[in-house]
């Protein structure tokens, strides 16, 4: 599918930082269509801030972020809203809209509403607010909601900081579903070490001074930790 | 929102339109054929009333909305935000120096203030850690320009200073037929305008970043807020005075009438009840004094709105991070 087409993510030689401040140089990244991808690194090394910069919700001080062939950060709104979605950290917490109309929002077709609902949290959160629902029950339904925006990537952060242990293991059940449909996930996780075990890794890569080191996906996250540590 | 509170809303508003007409120091029969004297009244002063109160209502409420989605913040307004200050400093440049009393240069002076004191807000707005602090830059804004005002004030011309003050006071009766249609026709195009972009202002309740990953344009929405909130305050401030209250306690009593919280009904829901509550308010300022240029609108604005803000304060709903 979308790997067969040559679709990839590619971060060339990117700096990111705040002012005077930088958080990545120089940074390179190569990602192949297909999957569930991994980025980790401790905190404050700019794992959140190169997320938002490869969604193109972030400038970028230097270099280049190409998806599938394009400069994301060339791109308009609608069309970004195309090619990707982004999940953050921590869902919002509106008044304002209830499940279903933030839900039919992003879907390109309502009838998938329900389905998405039932699949990633509980079809009975439809009519509440959203500041009703917990943060996990509210983070499920930005993943439906990123899902149903059915674009072939999906990027994600910490996406599952607020969720229990059931539902880390549904979700990761459900990333699986979502990237044998055809979608990229790539994620930044601080809960990898699980991941890994419950989900087949396409590729890991590691912020570490400030330049982005790509890990051998088939390697224990026992090492990675060790790496980090060091 | 239910096809009944509309019936009762559009109800109301026919009502209230209808009673400013008929009733006042003179009372107008509508029936036809009208009498001269009439006709002269409702052309003359009745309808550039009624209008520039529907005007006036709905145009602060819609861009009280706007700003409170915008900076997701229950208390934004453009009273609040300095925005309305900046229109009155622009009021205050011309007539206060005696330039000129015309309504076109005063309100241009107005909208100029009123953009430029918004696209200072909101470009300096990410820089705000909480949204108390964007409180506190506009408060800081208003007494700015407060104090630039009464600089002004202190070297004006008695005649100008006299019809700058009862100009503070705030009213609907001072435009002509003209001025009152225009100003409607710009409600009219903003609520259109702002109609079209109800998806989008729905996006930002989930936060810049999800709403921008979901398609929305930053700048685009940006700016269009400034045009529309900036050129509507500027132009109701200059016909009708620094109009208090209705900007931000509008969209909170359409929040405590409907469930509904989609832009899609709060838009057309918020200039509704925006512009009854500025012709209810008005019903005040002519019955309180008893005459047609009765007692000011912002004290009557000020003693109802007062309370709403307060309720919006010490209500458990109001999260003000910060």
């Amino acid at each position: 599918m979308a790997e067969m087409n040559g679709l990839q993510l590619e971060v060339k030689s990117v700096d990111i930082g705040y002012g005077a401040k930088q958080v990545l140089h120089q940074a390179q990244l190569s990602i192949r269509a297909g999957g569930v991808h991994l980025l980790i690194g401790r905190n404050g090394t700019g794992k959140s801030s190169l997320l938002r910069s490869i969604a193109g919700l972030q400038s970028i001080q230097a270099g280049s972020i190409v998806l599938d062939g394009k400069n994301v950060h060339e791109l308009s709104a609608v069309v970004r809203a195309k090619s990707l979605a982004y999940v953050a950290s921590t869902p919002p917490r509106t008044s304002q809209l209830c499940v279903e109309e933030v839900l039919g929002l992003a879907a390109s077709n309502a009838a998938n509403i329900p389905r998405a609902l039932e699949h990633f949290g509980h079809l009975s959160w439809a009519p509440r607010r959203l500041d009703t629902l917990s943060d996990g029950e509210a983070q499920r339904v930005m993943f439906a909601r990123a899902v149903l925006q059915d674009t072939p990537w999906i990027f994600m952060d910490e996406p599952m900081a607020f969720l229990d242990v059931p539902s880390r293991k549904a979700f990761w059940n459900h990333a699986v579903e979502v990237t044998e449909q055809g979608t990229t996930i790539f994620l930044a996780s601080h809960d990898y070490e699980q991941l890994a075990k419950s989900v087949s890794i396409a590729s890991a890569h590691l912020i570490e001074a400030k330049g982005i080191v790509p890990l051998d996906p088939r390697e224990s996250p026992q090492k990675w930790t060790k790496r980090m540590e060091s | 929102m239910n096809s009944v509170q509309w019936l009762v809303g559009v109800g109301a508003f026919v009502l209230l339109i209808l009673s400013h007409l008929i009733w006042g120091v003179v009372d107008v029969s509508l029936f036809l054929p009208l009498e001269s004297v009439h006709r002269d009244i409702l052309v003359h002063v009745r309808i550039p009333r009624v209008l520039a109160a529907i005007a006036g209502g709905a145009g602060l409420s819609l861009c009280g909305l706007v700003l409170q989605t915008w900076f997701s913040n229950p208390l934004a307004g453009p009273s609040v935000l300095g925005v309305s200050s900046g229109a009155g400093f622009g009021v205050a440049l011309l007539v206060l120096i005696g330039l000129t009393t015309s309504w076109w240069a005063t309100a241009v002076s107005a909208m100029l203030g009123s953009v430029f004191v918004l696209a200072l807000v909101l470009f300096v707005a990410h820089r705000f850690r909480t949204a108390t602090s964007l409180l506190i830059f506009g408060l800081m804004l208003n007494y700015v320009f407060g104090a630039l005002i009464t600089v002004l004030q202190s070297e004006a011309k008695q005649d100008a200073l006299q019809q700058f003050v009862f100009w503070g006071m705030g009213t609907f009766g001072h435009g002509s037929m003209t001025t009152s249609i225009a100003l409607c026709a710009a409600v009219l195009f903003a609520g259109i305008v702002l109609c079209r972009m109800h998806l989008a202002l729905d996006a930002w309740t989930l936060g810049p970043l999800t709403a921008q990953s979901m398609g929305v344009n930053r700048k685009v929405m940006r700016w269009r807020i400034v045009a529309i909130t900036g050129l509507l305050t500027g132009g109701i401030t200059a016909a009708c005075g620094p109009v208090a209250f209705l900007g931000l306690a509008t969209p909170h009593v359409v929040r405590l009438i409907t469930k509904a919280r989609s832009h899609r009904i709060l838009i057309p829901m918020t200039a509704l009840t925006g512009a009854i509550l500025a012709m209810a308010a008005d019903w005040g300022v002519k019955g309180f004094g008893g005459m047609e240029y009765g007692w000011p609108l912002n004290a009557v604005l000020s003693l109802t709105g007062g309370p709403i803000v307060i309720w919006v304060l010490v209500s458990k709903k109001t999260r003000l991070h910060g």
